[in-house]
């Protein structure tokens, strides 16, 4: 809808919308020529590892949005240039970040070609690591979880402990209080250790 | 318009013959934002006139916009709530480093939303530079800020705003992170600068405040309603409280001053305004527990999360509140107290009860446990019960079923089963699942954190089936394959939030749910069956969505450190803000 507004606004006076995104499609087909309107699939490759016994590896090189092969023509970014503009700024230092071995690594300014020659590398392996996927696959699904435990709200457990730390605080140090504070705190804290002691017995 | 769920598809035919002055005029009552968004799809004109009209958006995810974008679809907004780090955070899951400053945000805000008067972040890192900057530009016209579980600012910044912001009618910071806690000059600055407040709430940041000045803002502040402090010894509060005339909401003070002597701990005939009808008091203990009996039947509100009661503690006192309308407290409360509850407390609308202090032998009450005989009882006895939050150490089916035959306000419904007992009644629990989510038939939030195996693929089957109207879902050690993940996306026509932890699927079926929940905007998950390089992730990626691999943390061998997913739907591109421990998904090449 504000993409709306957006087009209108480009298209000036009197000059339809219809002519408006014509001449935005007309404009986007120019910058991506080339027929390279692929579709945007996660390519994943497979490569033998040193040490484990299936290592998969993955390039993904980060691409800058405009770069994008999706035909994005609404309704967000093909009509806001000054987004654009924005993507263009962030775009100068692509990332190629790789899954192997179950982690993952990131590279900063990794440029296009050298991606280009590590993808090669990867694809060219693909088949002589092809049988192992299935084994390794199998063997890496230990039906297991790590053992998480029921996280605790911070707010309340940061003023149980503040309590805690108190009555420990106190009953290390009882000759500090003065003689009736103390006979005040013992009785109170023996009547939290033993809660509810009076009514135990009636219940 | 705000009946079934399948009724907010307005058509094109609903616009014509209704002139402009009839439409402004109805607009101007439609406040849900459900209900909006149908209108603003009717056709281009009613999105004009619902744009112009919107006063208030939500924003769930910081992240999800820009700035400019959402000014250029709502230009007349007043008011604003912005959420950022993950629900996650506030349990201490998310890393410190994650992100969610809210500079970009307040500098836009500042600088081109004209009508803007009510700042709500959530969740957000806020500077001293921020508020300064938002200062400058509001001061004349601010009436409502909160730094809602925020951090990165001082009480300088509080300072600055007493001072300035004269319009300022609330102030709410509860449980942010402030610094220079001890300086609590802002507050004599906010007595003697501010006339209109009338909320002021910093429960739960430890700021501290002395008493004189707590007393000057009653005298002064003469629309003062709602009053959440952090701990002041309660026999230092009595000025306050019969200066603060109109006070209707409390929470602070403290029964726990060990500097102070015996005497000052005589709490008979203590004295509380007769507006009074919230109440939260930290550290009250048994003994001083009667202080609220002569008040019982005024309150409206009992949090007692912050106290230290025994079971029986618990029944005494709910006898003595038949009005109330919201009940908080932690599980100490009990079986016995919950039924109590059931018997007296029949405006009951929320309940919240808390997991206590389970590890610490001694402290709670060994008889504070709740389980199903509990649940039965609440939901036969408070009819009226739209929200409810508890943590159980034992559930059946039968109660779940009975959740479902008695619950029929429930709209807000979590339940979280403890891991204190090895062993639970009964399991699987899907037969109670379905029979509670076909009965509340009101259920929009719905959270089932249970235990591997008591909630089944078949349980998961049904959540998917019954689940019409819910929007956001949190499920824990839930299902047992992927098939069961599978079935529950076929259904959940609403889904938008979705949170798992600690659930068996694998990174394929979390991406084939992700692309199947037709409403899903954003995911949240830990704890899955990683694939061995994580490759099957990628097939969440697509265009619009920011999918963020958070690495567990290399030095830390706990079990929060787990790898954590989470995905959202986004205009705003890639967050430029990543800390080094956060992988960004991209579509490949």
């Amino acid at each position: 809808m504000a993409g709306d507004e957006q087009q209108a606004a480009a298209g000036g006076n009197g000059s339809s919308r219809f002519a408006v995104t014509c001449g935005l499609l007309r404009q986007y087909m120019k910058e991506h020529a080339g027929g390279r309107f692929l579709p945007a699939v996660p390519m994943s490759v497979v490569v033998p590892g040193a040490d484990d016994v299936v290592v998969g590896a993955a390039a993904v090189v980060e691409e800058a949005p405009e770069e994008r092969k999706t035909m994005e023509l609404f309704p967000q970014e093909a009509g806001t240039l000054k987004g654009s503009q924005e993507r263009k700024e962030t775009s100068k230092s692509p990332q190629l970040t790789i899954f192997y071995g179950g982690s993952v690594a990131v590279f900063d300014d990794f440029p296009a070609d050298k991606a280009d020659e590590l993808m090669k590398l990867v694809a060219g392996s693909f088949d002589s690591a092809a049988a192992e996927v299935d084994a390794g696959a199998a063997a890496a699904c230990h039906p297991s979880l790590p053992d998480m435990p029921i996280a605790r709200k911070v707010s309340l457990q940061r003023f149980l402990q503040k309590r805690k730390n108190r009555l420990v605080a106190t009953e290390s140090f009882p000759s500090a209080s003065p003689p009736e504070s103390e006979k005040e705190e013992s009785s109170k804290r023996a009547k939290k250790e033993g809660d509810g002691a009076p009514w135990l017995g009636a219940g | 318009m705000g009946g079934e769920a399948g009724d907010r598809r307005l058509g094109r035919v609903m616009s014509f013959g209704i002139p402009d002055v009839a439409l402004g005029l109805v607009m101007g009552f439609v406040e849900d934002p459900w209900d909006r968004d149908a209108i603003s799809l009717v056709c281009r004109h009613w999105c004009r006139v619902d744009a112009l009209s919107r006063k208030h958006v939500t924003v769930g995810m910081a992240y999800s916009i820009t700035p400019d974008r959402l000014l250029r679809r709502f230009p007349c907004l007043e008011s604003l709530k912005l959420k950022a780090k993950p629900r996650a955070a506030m349990f201490n899951l998310i890393p410190d480093d994650w992100g969610g400053s809210a500079s970009l945000w307040i500098r836009q805000l500042s600088a081109s939303f004209d009508f803007l008067k009510a700042l709500h972040l959530r969740r957000m890192i806020v500077s001293d530079d921020d508020v300064d900057v938002l200062v400058r530009a509001k001061a004349h016209m601010l009436a409502s800020l909160k730094l809602d579980r925020c951090s990165g600012f001082s009480t300088s910044s509080l300072a600055l705003l007493a001072r300035t912001c004269k319009k300022l009618e609330t102030l709410f910071l509860e449980d942010s992170s402030i610094a220079d806690k001890e300086n609590d000059e802002w507050l004599r600055e906010l007595a003697t600068n501010n006339s209109v407040i009338e909320t002021l709430n910093f429960f739960l940041t430890d700021l501290r405040a002395s008493p004189a000045y707590l007393t000057l803002l009653g005298r002064n502040c003469r629309r003062l309603k709602v009053l959440k402090i952090s701990e002041c010894f309660m026999p230092d509060l009595v000025d306050l409280f019969r200066t603060a005339e109109i006070l209707q909401d409390f929470a602070g003070g403290s029964f726990d001053d060990p500097g102070q002597d015996a005497e000052s701990r005589n709490y008979e005939n203590y004295y509380f305004p007769p507006s009074l009808h919230r109440l939260s008091l930290l550290y009250m203990g048994t003994n001083e527990m009667p202080v609220l009996f002569p008040y019982g039947a005024t309150l409206k509100k009992l949090d007692l999360q912050f106290a230290f009661l025994s079971t029986e503690d618990h029944c005494q006192l709910v006898q003595r509140c038949p009005n109330l309308e919201t009940l908080e407290a932690r599980d100490v409360i009990g079986d016995r107290g919950l039924q109590v509850v059931a018997q007296t407390c029949k405006k009951l609308q929320r309940l919240r009860v808390e997991r206590g202090d389970d590890d610490q032998g001694g402290l709670e009450d060994e008889h504070g446990m709740v389980t199903q005989v509990g649940l039965m009882a609440v939901a036969q006895g408070c009819p009226h019960l739209e929200y409810w939050a508890v943590h159980v150490t034992d559930i059946t089916n039968a109660a779940l079923e009975a959740i479902g035959t008695f619950s029929k306000s429930l709209n807000d419904f979590r339940l979280v089963l403890l891991d204190r007992e090895a062993n639970i009644t009964e399991s699987p629990l899907d037969n109670g699942v379905c029979s509670l989510l076909r009965g509340c038939t009101k259920l929009q939030r719905f959270a089932f954190y249970v235990r591997p195996g008591a909630l089944s693929d078949v349980g998961l089957g049904y959540v998917g089936e019954f689940s019409k109207k819910i929007r956001y879902m949190l499920l824990g050690n839930a299902g047992e394959s992927d098939q069961g993940l599978l079935q529950l996306s076929t259904g959940c026509p609403m889904l938008q939030k979705l949170e798992l932890r600690g659930c068996f699927f694998s990174e394929r079926a979390l991406a084939m749910a992700a692309l199947q929940l037709k409403s899903l905007r954003y995911l949240w998950v830990q704890g899955y069956k990683a694939s061995p390089n994580g490759t099957d992730l990628m097939a969440m990626v697509r265009p619009f969505w920011n999918i963020e691999f958070i690495a567990p943390k290399q030095d830390e061998p706990c079990p929060h450190g787990q790898a954590q997913v989470l995905a959202y739907y986004s205009l705003a591109g890639m967050r430029s803000d990543c800390p080094p421990s956060i992988t960004r998904l991209h579509p490949s090449i």
